[in-house]
């Protein structure tokens, strides 16, 4: 290539960087993006009247924005979220959700991501809620919910920022942080967390009333946890109608794959279509492709002065090669056009193509999303994740996760076609509330029914003084309960899986331009998931290989507590604590190597084993 | 705080005696404000009279044409549809809204099966046939008569191409320009074609660049029954939905 001469230096096509090298739009919250206004105009200026009409006070139907994966949902998104934040003559707060999340839990899972996103910076250099509470200060004394409305007025006045953003998101606070804000104790059994996150979310949109607030519902075919997951369907619907008729100043626009407007149409009451209003983005002409590899091409000006004397506009990219996209039976998606013109320009600078086997892409975004797990996986949140991760990798194996009418005390009813079916109840709970819902489960469960799975990660380790909670646990083992302690290592991996499935059914997994193939990577998880996470769902399967008997659950709840606290001890110690002989404590730490680890030698010690990766 | 400031926050219309209450205002100052514009007047609700921020008839007359816009609806179905979402409106409200409408224009009435008459949006006929067409077969029906019999009042008569009876359909079909009309639906718009003759016809209109075409993901891994319904291009791939090309 000619180089062209900028001031003293030469500047080759080699040291551009590559204008078409972010094909998938990560986050509707990055920065600066390359928009071209006329692709997908008509849908921009649909949802541009809608929110002005709202504001007008005129209610309309959900929005249910269909499109292919990578057609530019999400790029629509974060050009309504540009616009009303550039919008300074009015405030319409904006929160965008990817609705990753089970079912069960899809409320906390909409608290958490619109609290996080209110109080996201910047936002004309400050916050959403910042400038929320600026303007409607004096509605705070006029909301119902009473815990919300405490929050407010600290925020308001400066006060318990940290802990007041981590109540809002609906993080679990230690009890005397809630007595020094003046809130009440958090005993909310599942059922009653899932019901208090809507009405926060209710009392939200009710405090920003009559003004409209814009909730963006991207890839809500990511409720599914398996294809043709009638359960994942119906919350779609649900949560679509409950919105529209409990929020009427919510603009609710729901993004989802074109490919699921079958099943919805087959799944969903006549009611709850009712309550959204369908639009499409629909695949790019010729022309709207030109336009975005001109508008790309121009987002680096040093682009122009490279080029060769009678080379067209477009260069170093050749358009006629775009045209069987245009011309092909699904047409062309921004995403597919863009990583085509990101291999042409590749190419003009000499560099071989990026991607290597699909095996390697697979691996490295594993990598990606296990890193991403282990930043985020807490306490708080172990139970969102095991509630989404289970169903989808159960289903690899052959088993579909139930939710619709079954007893309220399970989370999952699992069974393999012809197969017994196992309760699977996520436990994680504070003791206070755990020892009320075993109660249920004791009085509930008919071993001859169905197998039982009682899961209690790590990461909440039930205190030795919770006496209630670990006796019936003891109960509900003895008559034949599996008692399952995911260790930090296998959340994390649980996670991974999950969010890879995840970007697999929504399209946001791409090798070479295309998705890959949710049963591509299917394979390659059942292939690849980390030990840990197996280990997790042979006991929950109860395929885990016989050994030797394996120690009391709540031995292994006990030591677990003690560990965090403590963290090394010598046996002898541990032992007098927990009221057992040292062998039994010694098999219990060696039968459980992910959470537990032991030091031979004068004075054998026990310790908690923490992953490499974890940063503790 | 004024009395337009309550009202705009308002959920919905507030009683009188709420408002007075609550703003410890007369009712003169609530009389300015309807006067001024800053408030309308609802109707009685358990004997109370109503204000809001919101025209009670623009509210009622959106509602109104937001209910027929999917499909046609007898005047009771239209005042039972709006009155679930107009704060208590009332039937009369609705019914003037709807005549006005009528009369404007923007909404149609028609009678086209029996006497009984039908409220649609003449820009969406084809909403108007499809209810047409289920009052048909209903009768059918108690008659002990199969509801499949009757063919589509608006099909085009059977020797027009295939290939213009699949794209009138699309566009009948489409809940709105440009949304795509699943492969099941479009079928059974069709009905009469055989699966080997529909699946070519929309490929190749398709290959002719007018319609889009939408992959199924797991197509393969459906019941035979459920795959039957997809558009089966010979080869790998099966599509769920159809879109018109501009």
């Amino acid at each position: 290539m000619s180089p062209s001469h900028s001031g003293t230096e030469a500047v080759r096509i080699e040291g551009v960087s590559n204008p078409f090298s972010d094909s998938a739009v990560g986050s509707v919250w990055n920065g600066a993006m390359v928009d071209v206004p006329e692709i997908h105009a008509q849908v921009s200026a649909g949802l541009r009247r809608i929110i002005e009409e709202r504001a007008a006070g005129i209610h309309h139907r959900c929005q249910m924005l269909y499109g292919d994966a990578g057609s530019g949902k999400t790029h629509v998104a974060r050009r309504m979220r540009l616009e009303l934040e550039q919008d300074a003559s009015r405030l319409v707060p904006f929160a965008w959700i990817r609705m990753q999340a089970s079912p069960s839990m899809m409320w906390r899972h909409l608290r958490r991501n619109l609290a996080d996103d209110l109080t996201r910076r910047p936002f004309r250099d400050s916050t959403q809620l910042a400038a929320l509470l600026a303007a409607r200060r004096e509605a705070i004394e006029a909301v119902e919910h009473r815990g919300l409305a405490v929050v407010l007025e600290h925020l308001a006045e400066g006060r318990f920022r940290r802990d007041g953003r981590a109540w809002l998101a609906g993080d679990l606070l230690p009890d005397a942080v809630l007595d020094a804000m003046g809130l009440s104790l958090a005993d909310a059994d599942e059922e009653m967390s899932e019901d208090e996150s809507r009405r926060v979310v209710y009392a939200l949109a009710a405090l920003i009333a009559p003004w409209p607030m814009v909730l963006c519902l991207d890839q809500l075919e990511a409720l599914q946890s398996h294809p043709r997951d009638a359960n994942g369907l119906f919350a779609i619907g649900k949560l679509l109608a409950a919105l529209h008729d409990d929020a009427p100043n919510v603009v609710v626009v729901g993004c989802v794959q074109t490919g699921l407007i079958a099943d919805l149409a087959a799944s969903l009451s006549k009611a709850e279509q009712d309550r959204y209003q369908a639009l499409a983005l629909r695949p790019l002409t010729g022309a709207e492709v030109r336009a975005l590899v001109r508008a790309r091409l121009q987002s680096r000006p040093e682009i122009a002065r490279l080029r060769p004397p009678g080379a067209g506009e477009y260069w170093p990219i050749d358009v006629s090669r775009l045209d069987p996209l245009v011309e092909s039976r699904e047409g062309a998606g921004a995403r597919k056009v863009i990583f085509e013109c990101e291999q042409m320009f590749r190419a003009a600078q000499s560099l071989p193509s990026q991607d290597g086997p699909l095996e390697d892409r697979l691996e490295e975004k594993f990598a990606e999303s296990s890193a991403a797990a282990a930043s985020e996986v807490r306490g708080d949140t172990s139970s969102s994740v095991l509630s989404d991760a289970l169903p989808r990798l159960l289903y690899l194996r052959g088993l579909k996760a139930e939710r619709i009418g079954v007893p309220k005390w399970v989370d999952h009813l699992c069974a393999a076609a012809g197969g017994r079916e196992i309760a699977v109840v996520v436990a994680n709970e504070s003791p206070r509330v755990l020892w009320r819902k075993l109660d249920k489960i004791c009085l509930g469960w008919d071993p001859r029914l169905r197998d039982l799975v009682i899961i209690r990660d790590a990461m909440n380790p039930i205190p030795a003084t919770a006496a209630g909670a670990i006796e019936r646990l003891e109960e509900l083992e003895r008559r034949g309960a599996r008692i399952v302690t995911p260790s930090r290592e296998a959340l994390i991996a649980l996670d991974a899986a999950r969010r890879l499935l995840a970007d697999a059914e929504t399209g946001d997994l791409t090798y070479r331009g295309d998705r890959v193939a949710p049963s591509t990577v299917e394979q390659w998880i059942r292939n690849h998931l980390p030990s840990p996470a197996t280990q997790v769902l042979d006991s929950v399967t109860g395929s885990a290989a016989a050994g030797p008997a394996k120690p009391p659950s709540g031995l292994v709840l006990a030591l677990a507590a003690l560990m965090a606290d403590c963290k090394v001890a010598s046996i002898e110690w541990a032992r007098g604590e927990l009221g057992c002989e040292a062998r039994e404590l010694e098999e219990c730490a060696r039968q459980n190597p992910d959470q537990f680890g032991l030091l031979a030698g004068a004075e054998p010690a026990v310790f908690e084993r923490i992953p490499a990766d974890s940063g503790a | 705080m004024s009395i337009a400031e309550y009202l705009a926050a308002a959920m919905a219309p507030a009683p009188v005696r709420k408002l007075l209450k609550d703003l410890r205002v007369t009712a003169d100052a609530v009389d300015e404000a309807v006067r001024s514009g800053q408030a309308f007047v609802w109707p009685k609700q358990r004997g109370a009279v109503r204000y809001w921020r919101v025209d009670p008839e623009a509210l009622v007359r959106r509602e109104a044409l937001d209910a027929v816009a999917a499909r046609a609806l007898t005047k009771p179905e239209l005042v039972k549809a709006v009155g679930t979402r107009s704060y208590g409106a009332g039937s009369r409200t609705i019914q003037a809204a709807v005549a006005a409408l009528v009369r404007e224009g923007a909404l149609g009435v028609a009678k086209p099966v029996g006497a009984t008459a039908l409220v649609y949006d003449p820009r969406r006929p084809q909403a108007l046939v499809d209810r047409s067409i289920d009052m048909v077969r209903e009768r059918l029906r108690k008659l002990g008569i199969d509801a499949a019999a009757p063919a589509p009042i608006h099909t085009p008569a059977p020797e027009t191409p295939l290939a213009e009876r699949v794209l009138e359909a699309v566009g009948r079909l489409q809940p709105a320009p440009l949304v795509p009309v699943t492969a099941q639906a479009l079928r059974a718009a069709l009905a009469g074609v055989s699966k080997t003759e529909f699946d070519a016809c929309v490929i190749t209109l398709a290959d002719q660049r007018k319609l889009y075409l939408t992959t199924h993901d797991h197509g393969w891994a459906l019941p035979e029954a459920e795959r039957e319904t997809l558009v089966w291009d010979g080869g790998a791939k099966l599509y769920v939905a159809v879109t018109l090309r501009d």
